[in-house]
């Protein structure tokens, strides 16, 4: 898996922030660690009952929510994981879907960072 | 007292909407819908100046949801722009001929979305 893109590009957050202001990344943030979360559950169930077109519906929306923040790494990993399950690669969605959560996990760490730093 | 326009924005991913809503709520007036289905129903009811229409909806999608706005008299010059995550070059054309005004990739670019609402609501 490439590791050369950054966790979270800073400057998507500083362009939010210059949007919407700290609560507006919060609720951002927020709407991340928690549809994230349920997102990447309900992939890793969908693949474990074979149901490729329900992993390729999440990992598709996982993009956005992971883009949106500049969260690139995870949303690299879920564009991969929504072409492998166009695609019917099941030896490369058994490959990719285990790193979602600590993908999402080190995203959100950075985030909550970030979010910290903002506030400080 | 000066219109602002009225946006539709149909869109399932909270997130989006979210940023959709940071983004042009400071200059338009915005009504939400989150599937295709509450979308066809609020157009008969009020027809915006622009509808920001997500292709990957549940149930029914957005190439089916523009279909049925184009069969609808009312809405057949509606301005209609696809949010859509697979887009490559060349696929303008695509969109224009399934009847969209325009489109915009996703993740969201912020400054692309605004000036394709410019230019619509102009």
């Amino acid at each position: 898996m490439d590791r050369s893109d950054p966790v979270v590009d800073v400057h998507t957050l500083d362009r939010l922030n210059r949007l919407g202001g700290e609560g507006f990344v919060r609720e951002m943030v927020g709407i991340f660690d928690s549809q994230g979360a349920l997102r990447i559950r309900n992939t890793e169930a969908c693949l474990a009952q074979g149901d490729l077109q329900a992993v390729r519906r999440h990992a598709h929306s996982l993009v956005s929510t992971a883009g949106n923040l500049g969260a690139r790494r995870l949303q690299r990993l879920a564009t991969m994981i929504e072409q492998a399950a166009e695609s019917a690669d099941l030896a490369t969605l058994q490959d990719l879907v285990p790193h979602l959560s600590s993908e999402h996990a080190a995203a959100a760490a950075v985030l909550a960072s970030h979010a910290t730093e903002a506030a400080a | 007292m000066s219109h602002r326009p009225l946006i539709a924005v149909v869109e399932d991913n909270p997130d989006n909407r979210l940023l959709v809503q940071a983004l042009l709520e400071d200059r338009y007036d915005l009504i939400e819908y989150v599937t295709g289905t509450e979308a066809l129903r609020g157009l008969s009811g009020q027809v915006p100046d622009l509808v920001l229409l997500d292709i990957s909806l549940p149930e029914m999608d957005g190439s089916d949801v523009i279909k049925e706005i184009r069969k609808d008299e009312r809405l057949r010059h509606l301005p209609v722009i696809a949010l859509t995550a697979h887009a490559m070059s060349g696929d303008r054309e695509k969109f224009l001929s399934a009847g969209f005004d325009d489109y915009v990739t996703k993740p969201i670019d912020l400054d692309t979305l605004l000036g394709v609402v410019d230019r619509f609501t102009r």
